[in-house]
């Protein structure tokens, strides 16, 4: 396979988990490493009254866990796109197309569950 | 004493310096690439140029925003949450978007170092969106923070 359509696959995928794992973190209200600028320490849980930021915990969980997705599609790639003995092949125009609007369509719909989210929690709709 | 607290407001100046070349650089960005959709291919080197830029002007902002949140989220967030928690509302879509933002900069990135515009059209199926959606958040953000800091800027 071409290191561009590589980059390409591991990119769309890469792009839509982080958006997917960040609001799983909203969805699912995981519980994250918390930091309390106050005490200059970090907590899984969240006390309430006290300043704490969660927004640390949450990209990191989001990158990691997008990355630990696109690692293991790194690896099984070659293995889908390899058929009948052939070992390279390249991603079909129609496959391109499709790959990057679904990529597309699911991080917009993330950011307007953000988007969503925080303005419903905090009183703008 | 807050995290880098005495700092704050020189860092927050550095914040906005950088957030002017990253705005300036994706915007111009965003123009060449419009001109792709159009079948305009000629100012490839200056669209590649901006990329670099624009992701690395993102890094710096980004981390010195993590680094002064600390001390917003102490000294200044207080305020908005009890007098004006619709603020906090637009502040948190901010950051939430500025981190998902962070990883499709560098997707953006390696994907605009790995093909050329105009010999793999497909490509610009992820590509276009990615630089619409990149331009939506670095405004929103600039929007946003210019209001909150008109409101209250530091303590």
């Amino acid at each position: 396979m071409e290191k561009s359509d590589t980059t390409y696959i591991i990119g769309s995928i890469f792009s839509a988990m982080t958006a997917i794992f960040y609001c799983c973190t909203m969805w699912f209200h995981i519980k994250l490493p918390r930091y309390y600028p106050l005490q200059h320490s970090w907590k899984w849980v969240n006390e309430k009254g006290v300043p704490s930021q969660g927004w640390y915990g949450m990209q990191a969980f989001s990158f990691l866990a997008a990355g630990a997705v696109s690692f293991v599609v790194y690896f099984i790639l070659p293995r889908l796109f390899a058929t009948g003995g052939a070992t390279e092949k390249t991603l079909k125009p129609a496959q391109t197309k499709i790959l990057g609007v679904v990529a597309t369509v699911i991080i917009v719909i993330c950011m307007a569950y953000m988007l969503y989210y925080e303005f419903d929690k905090w009183g703008i709709f | 004493m807050v995290f880098l607290e005495d700092f704050y407001e020189i860092m927050l100046l550095i914040h906005l310096f950088a957030t002017f070349v990253l705005v300036g650089s994706m915007t111009h960005n965003l123009l060449i690439v419009v001109g792709y959709l159009r079948g305009k291919f000629g100012r490839q080197k200056l669209e590649w140029l901006y990329v670099r830029v624009s992701l690395w002007a993102y890094v710096i902002v980004y981390v010195i925003g993590a680094l002064i949140y600390p001390a917003f989220r102490v000294r200044i967030r207080p305020d908005f949450d009890q007098d004006i928690p619709w603020a906090t509302g637009l502040f948190e879509v901010k950051e939430h978007w500025g981190a998902v933002g962070l990883a499709l900069f560098f997707v953006y990135y390696f994907l605009r170092k790995s093909f050329q515009p105009n010999s793999e059209k497909e490509k610009l199926f992820l590509y276009v969106p990615l630089c619409f959606l990149l331009n939506i958040i670095l405004w929103y953000k600039v929007i946003v923070s210019c209001y909150l800091t008109l409101l209250k800027g530091s303590w």
